[in-house]
């Protein structure tokens, strides 16, 4: 990471810089035994310039005492008439859909609470080269990762580990890194084309070789301990996404395909891997006055089960001043017993300062390892209400 | 002396005949008062918009390139810098920093307050509306523009424009059905890319005049613009 700092560091001596910053305190705390489960000051610096951007997050989070300075972005950027390179520590969003990121393949993800889904602190930064063509109506993007990023998972002590409550005792692992000796070796990467219609239907078509993003394990014997340790395989994802505006409405969808995915079929860590067809289709409406509301419908199906699930979003922004922003997600499996309900509140108090109260009630149940259990029932025990403090300076 | 009367009438009735009939077309007044607030076919804009209701400040750097193509970034208030709006026609995203990603949007997302995307995007009438003389002074043009194209911000325009110098002085916005939404005030004309120009748009609400947006422009170029700018690949890459 210095060496990285060190050659973008004379860049910075050059250009007009722009600076901004955000401080901020999150709180989360369980409505049951779990109490305190994160307790997290930072601070998040963002600098820009024509043809550079770095950022940065320093958090401390008192409930683990662990701390931790993220690179959120550090890239070079340049752009003609008719394409754009970014090379460095970046962020790249794939996907139409909301709640669920299925598309979003790029970068790993911080698992570690699986419920904040905060796309901009839990996509975690890989360096990438991205490169972009466009012509007219049609885009194509081709995305290399020499050295990826491994997901952050629940380890042992996490207030989100539920595999030591499945096997008594157990341990649970952090995935390994990849190594930068073995630069090239473990690469990802991915191509993705896009074609804007006449008819305001918006298609894109992606390809992407990566190492699996879904967390699955495998139960270990290590020193007479059991341990749970991460797998990690190297699959093919195939998918597509669209997008409709049709006056008041947007059609909007993602569907993937991935090739050869490994899952923990056994909560004693039985290792398969599958075709897994992941979907989710919907529409959102707003209105004049500029509520929002979203229905999603979402498949997920491979050789032995298909699993359905709604979804349900409602935006508001109310209040004299329109400084009070109301928000509920809700998500329900069909053939399972999973319950996801998000209500949250937002309110702008001052020009820079945003104060948001959120809840996540988890539902579902345990069964044998089934599909049919459902993902979110292991986490029934975990709802709770979660307080975020914001200034932009 | 009748036949010298008969000619005075004569020549009278010829004079008024001249002179009433307009020599200039509907659509000419339209494109005039457009050439008034619209500098070329590709420019950028320096925006301030401040609300009433929230005495809150919003500021955004916009490119609009013809009809069709118009990209606004926000600056002000700092919670939202970075988010972007990209409206190829009757199609608009919305980039999202947080997100890193662009979310495709209906047209009728709100800028901020009083002031509706369309205000600041679509600054040209001509090729959006067709223009209908409804009335006019010995000073002013009542024009009634109707839509000929579906996702506008607003169906109809009534606008009121200066017979001397083509500025568009006052507007009212309509739904299809003739019911007053919104009115504007086209005001503090100054020099601005080579004209004179209105540099303060007053937008308010027609049942609650307290509730008005004021657009101020502060800056105004011609510009060419890359492709690469109006294609929401590039929202979070590209910036103007």
């Amino acid at each position: 990471m210095k060496c990285v700092l060190l050659i973008f560091l004379p860049f910075y001596l050059f250009g007009e810089w722009h600076v901004e910053y955000e401080r901020g305190d999150q709180t989360a705390c369980g409505f049951t035994e779990n109490g305190l489960t994160r307790s997290r000051p930072y601070v998040f610096a963002k600098t820009t310039s024509e043809h550079f951007e770095a950022s940065a997050r320093l958090w401390y989070d008192f409930t683990h005492s662990h701390k931790d300075l993220e690179i959120r972005s550090l890239f070079y950027k340049k752009s003609a008439e008719q394409w754009s390179l970014k090379v460095g520590f970046q962020e790249i969003a794939w996907g139409e859909t909301f709640g669920l990121y299925i598309a979003d393949l790029v970068n790993p993800r911080d698992y570690t609470d699986p419920f904040f889904n905060d796309l901009g602190w839990i996509r975690l930064a890989t360096f990438t080269l991205n490169a972009q063509y466009f012509k007219d109506a049609f885009s194509a993007q081709l995305v290399v990762t020499p050295i990826p990023r491994n997901n952050w998972l629940p380890t042992t002590h996490s207030p989100f580990n539920v595999l030591s409550e499945e096997v008594e005792g157990a341990k649970v692992r952090g995935p390994s890194k990849f190594k930068i000796d073995r630069c090239g070796r473990d690469v990802e990467y991915g191509l993705r084309v896009g074609y804007l219609f006449e008819s305001g239907v918006d298609i894109t078509a992606f390809y992407f070789r990566h190492w699996n993003r879904n967390p699955a394990y495998r139960l270990r014997l290590d020193s007479h301990a059991r341990v749970f340790k991460p797998v990690l395989r190297r699959i093919q994802t195939v998918g597509a996404s669209f997008s409709k505006a049709w006056e008041k409405i947007v059609w909007r969808g993602d569907a993937v395909w991935h090739m050869r995915e490994p899952w923990t079929v056994h909560r004693l860590g039985v290792i398969k891997r599958r075709g897994v067809f992941r979907t989710i289709l919907g529409a959102d409406y707003t209105s004049d006055e500029g509520r929002t509301l979203g229905f999603q419908f979402h498949v997920d199906a491979w050789r032995e089960a298909i699993l359905c699930a709604v979804s349900f979003k409602y935006v508001q922004d109310f209040g004299g001043k329109k400084q009070y922003h109301a928000e509920f997600f809700a998500y329900h499996g069909l053939n399972d017993w999973d319950l996801w309900l998000q209500p949250q509140l937002g309110w702008d108090f001052a020009d820079s300062w945003n104060l948001s109260l959120r809840c996540d009630i988890l539902g579902g149940k345990i069964g044998k390892g089934l599909p049919q259990d459902g993902f979110i029932g292991p986490y029934r025990e975990k709802s709770r209400i979660f307080a975020w403090l914001r200034h932009h300076f | 002396m009748k036949f010298i009367s008969l000619l005075f009438i004569a020549i009278g009735c010829f004079v008024q005949v001249l002179f009433a009939s307009d020599p200039i077309s509907v659509m000419d007044i339209l494109k005039n008062a457009d050439a008034i607030r619209n500098p070329g076919e590709s420019y950028f804009l320096d925006v301030e918009v401040r609300n009433s209701e929230t005495s809150e400040v919003s500021a955004f750097h916009v490119a609009i390139q013809g009809n069709d193509k118009t990209r606004i970034e926000t600056l002000l208030p700092k919670r939202d810098r970075g988010r972007t709006m990209l409206m190829l026609g009757e199609n608009m995203w919305l980039f999202i920093p947080n997100l890193k990603r662009e979310v495709r949007v209906s047209l009728n997302q709100k800028l901020t307050g009083q002031a509706a995307n369309g205000d600041i995007s679509r600054m040209r009438w001509t090729g959006d509306y067709l223009p209908t003389l409804e009335s006019q002074t010995p000073t002013e043009w009542q024009l009634l523009l109707t839509a000929t194209k579906k996702g506008l911000t607003y169906d109809k325009v009534r606008v009121w424009i200066e017979k001397a110098t083509f500025r568009p002085l006052r507007a009212e916005y309509l739904t299809a059905a003739g019911k007053v939404l919104k009115l504007a005030t086209y005001q503090g004309y100054g020099s601005m890319a080579g004209a004179e120009r209105p540099l303060e748009i007053v937008i308010q609400d027609a049942v609650k005049p307290s509730d008005r947006s004021v657009i101020h422009i502060k800056n105004m170029q011609v510009k060419t613009f890359p492709a690469s700018i109006f294609n929401k690949s590039s929202l979070g890459s590209t910036e103007l």
